[in-house]
């Protein structure tokens, strides 16, 4: 009984940890994609490099930045920036 | 437990099921959880995304029409100087179901920006006036629609009607009585009203007749051609007229005997009275002779008074007290009083603090007279008939905005000419007159409100060409104030619809006859342009405006111009899946084929570079 309930507990605990891995790494990601996203569009727009000089740079440069989830690991299954329709 | 300790018969096997089902409940608390967050998150960062997009999007599109067009002589587009862009979007959001996202998450973003070298180029008749008007645009799921927010108008004849018809709404009757009354002559002379007994501030040189006990008036003709100013709130009975009692300028004979019956006039004025060709002319109630600052009468061309609203600058309850004292009317600019109540800038003729005649019919908003230092702003009125006189410079860029017409909207006004004996003649903005009215208000507007209409509908494709409309999860509906009965659910959209009221119909989605008239349908079932030649309507593809003139791109799919019948044709099985404007109540149908197999649906494009046509 207690050996059952050892393995019962443990593997509980372990498909807990990963649940808890998920939803923490959810919430980092909540956070982290909203700000990427500012600081994607702020360097953007403060960018002085401009290609011939043309100031559309600064507006057109596609910063349609998304940020890998990374709940089951930090890989590149979506490449971090797959479609978003 | 047994009575000796002993665990009974499928006891361990409880245990066993209890620490499975608390890690069953936990972790599909957990996972609820993740998805919830996963769902909120993926909403917001959509939503953050296209409000970013929207403002970088509006910048960019105001500094492209700029970058082609620099320089002096450059044919300049302004249609984008300020730009505003707006994003209708309906989102996949994050679903387990079984064939994959079908819930959708729809949101609204939009920005504005000013990236360009043009914003003080102003308009002129020579230039592409399609490509300079103000333009706002609108991205529904990715399909753009350019919406005009003015016109220019070309060379407007200014003219005075005769009347005004009453089978209008109250607003339209309002304003064709304001545009009526608002006009004063072009010869002009001041004082020819005058009376000891009431003192009029202005001393006239004109001695009105002996005072008529029987009928408490004051036998003073007021001429046809005349502008009677008073200075104070005129409430009722100002004008009176009895058989018989109008006189010459020399007030010695009857100039109109056919003014055969009493004739009282009850309405509430205030300000002033134009009698400018007015049928009536008679004696003014006695009563009110003390407010009357000043009788111009009035011959030869007609002026039309053109207003703007300014800031009160006064601080007497009763500034309207001095007049101006001028050799001609309108005053000339070195004649104009120093204090704000009668003028601030040159041209200026006379100004009133209250509300214009007719605003609303008969009974206007009054100021009480201890209240009209409180109060903000003021209508100043001019005389529409030289640049000079209403401020207009073309040299110094200044294009003055005035109200020009009685509808309380002032227009930019780019031209103006006024022949001998003729009718003032304007180019002019009108920000009433594009496909969105951006300064709708409802005390002056007299249409609907124009933009983006709360509420949408979803519709599901059943076959045969059939659409059925998806109430769900909403019982009452709050707009129309009714109940829905039957609640039908299905679990995919095929059609999202949502409307956009329009202020006019510009012609620059659906084009009418090419003779400008209507295509109605005649008493033959026929339908028909007025000049007989045939005509198509309430179908796909037909109307459509495709010249250079055009809204571009004209995503409009279908053009009817009918809101009644069964079903409505925008509601057709043939026109149900298009886009479709009724050009009858100025709605736009925008339907977004989502998830529409059978043809082509509508995705955002999320690759490439932001573009604004």
């Amino acid at each position: 009984m207690t050996a059952q309930s050892t393995i019962e507990f443990t593997f509980a605990v372990v498909a807990i940890m990963f649940l808890i891995y998920g939803m923490v790494m959810m919430f980092r990601w909540a956070g982290m994609d909203l700000a990427n996203r500012r600081v994607m569009q702020d360097k953007s727009l403060t960018m002085t490099n401009l290609p011939n000089g043309d100031p559309a740079a600064q507006l057109n440069n596609d910063s349609d930045y998304i940020s890998p989830l990374g709940a089951v690991y930090n890989g590149n299954i979506t490449d971090g920036n797959g479609s978003n329709d | 437990m047994g009575q000796n300790g002993t665990p009974r018969k499928g006891q361990a096997t409880a245990k066993a099921g209890q620490a499975a089902t608390e890690l069953a409940v936990f972790g599909a608390i957990l996972i609820f959880l993740i998805g919830t967050i996963m769902r909120t998150a993926v909403g917001n960062s959509f939503t953050q995304d296209y409000n970013f997009k929207a403002m970088r999007m509006a910048m960019l599109a105001s500094w492209n029409d700029t970058k082609i067009n620099q320089g002096p002589n450059a044919s300049a587009v302004t249609a984008h100087n300020s730009a505003s862009i707006l994003f209708v979007e309906d989102r996949l959001s994050p679903d387990a179901s079984k064939y994959g996202d079908i819930d959708r998450n729809p949101f609204v973003a939009q920005g504005a920006g000013t990236f360009t070298y043009n914003l003080l180029y102003p308009l002129s008749d020579a230039q592409d006036i399609n490509a300079g008007l103000p333009v706002m645009d609108v991205f529904i799921n990715g399909v753009h629609f350019p919406f005009s927010m003015s016109s220019y108008v070309i060379k407007n004849e200014i003219s005075r009607q005769s009347s005004c018809p009453s089978n209008t709404s109250t607003c339209a009757y309002n304003q064709c009585m304001r545009n009526l009354t608002e006009w004063v002559g072009g010869n002009v002379s001041e004082g020819s009203f005058a009376s000891t007994q009431f003192a009029p501030v202005v001393p006239l040189t004109k001695a009105c007749a002996a005072l008529t006990p029987a009928t408490a008036q004051k036998n003073c003709q007021v001429d046809n051609n005349a502008l009677v100013i008073f200075s104070d709130l005129i409430t009722a009975d100002v004008l009176v007229g009895t058989a018989g009692s109008v006189y010459n300028s020399a007030n010695t004979a009857l100039v109109n005997p056919s003014l055969t019956t009493p004739f009282v006039d009850t309405a509430q004025w205030q300000g002033f009275v134009s009698m400018y060709n007015s049928s009536f002319s008679g004696q003014i109630n006695k009563s009110y002779l003390n407010a009357i600052l000043k009788v111009v009468q009035t011959t030869g061309t007609q002026y039309k008074l053109f207003y703007n609203i300014v800031p009160n600058g006064s601080t007497d309850p009763q500034f309207m007290q001095t007049a101006p004292t001028c050799s001609q009317h309108p005053c000339k600019n070195n004649e104009l009083s120093a204090d704000r109540s009668f003028g601030s800038y040159a041209g200026t003729d006379l100004m009133f603090d209250l509300q214009r005649i007719y605003n609303p019919y008969p009974n206007p908003s009054l100021v009480p007279d201890s209240m009209r230092s409180s109060i903000g702003w003021e209508w100043q009125a001019t005389a529409g008939t030289t640049a000079n006189m209403i401020g207009l410079n073309k040299d110094q860029q200044q294009y003055p905005s005035l109200d020009i017409d009685g509808r309380l909207r002032p227009v930019t006004i780019y031209d103006i000419s006024q022949a001998p004996n003729g009718d003032p003649i304007v180019s002019y903005e009108d920000p009433d007159g594009g496909d969105i009215d951006s300064g709708w208000d409802p005390s002056i507007s007299c249409g609907p409100k124009p933009g983006l209409l709360t509420g949408s509908e979803i519709f599901t494709f059943t076959g045969n060409g059939t659409y059925l409309q998806v109430n769900e999860g909403k019982m009452f509906n709050p707009e129309s104030g009714q109940v829905v009965r039957s609640v039908n659910k299905r679990d995919t959209v095929d059609l999202v619809q949502r409307m956009i009221q329009l202020t006019n119909n510009t012609t620059r989605f659906c084009t009418p006859c090419a003779d400008g008239s209507a295509c109605v349908q005649n008493s033959n079932g026929v339908y028909a342009c007025s000049n007989g030649n045939g005509c198509v309507i309430n179908g796909p593809g037909t109307n459509l405006c495709t010249g250079a003139n055009c809204a571009n791109p004209n995503s409009v799919e279908a053009c009817v111009s009918e809101s009644s019948g069964t079903p409505r044709p925008c509601f057709t099985t043939t026109n149900m899946p298009l886009t479709c404007y009724d050009t009858t109540s100025n709605i736009l149908y925008v339907r977004s084929r989502l998830q529409d197999r059978r043809g082509t649906f509508w995705m955002t494009n999320t690759s490439g570079q932001l573009k604004v046509q």
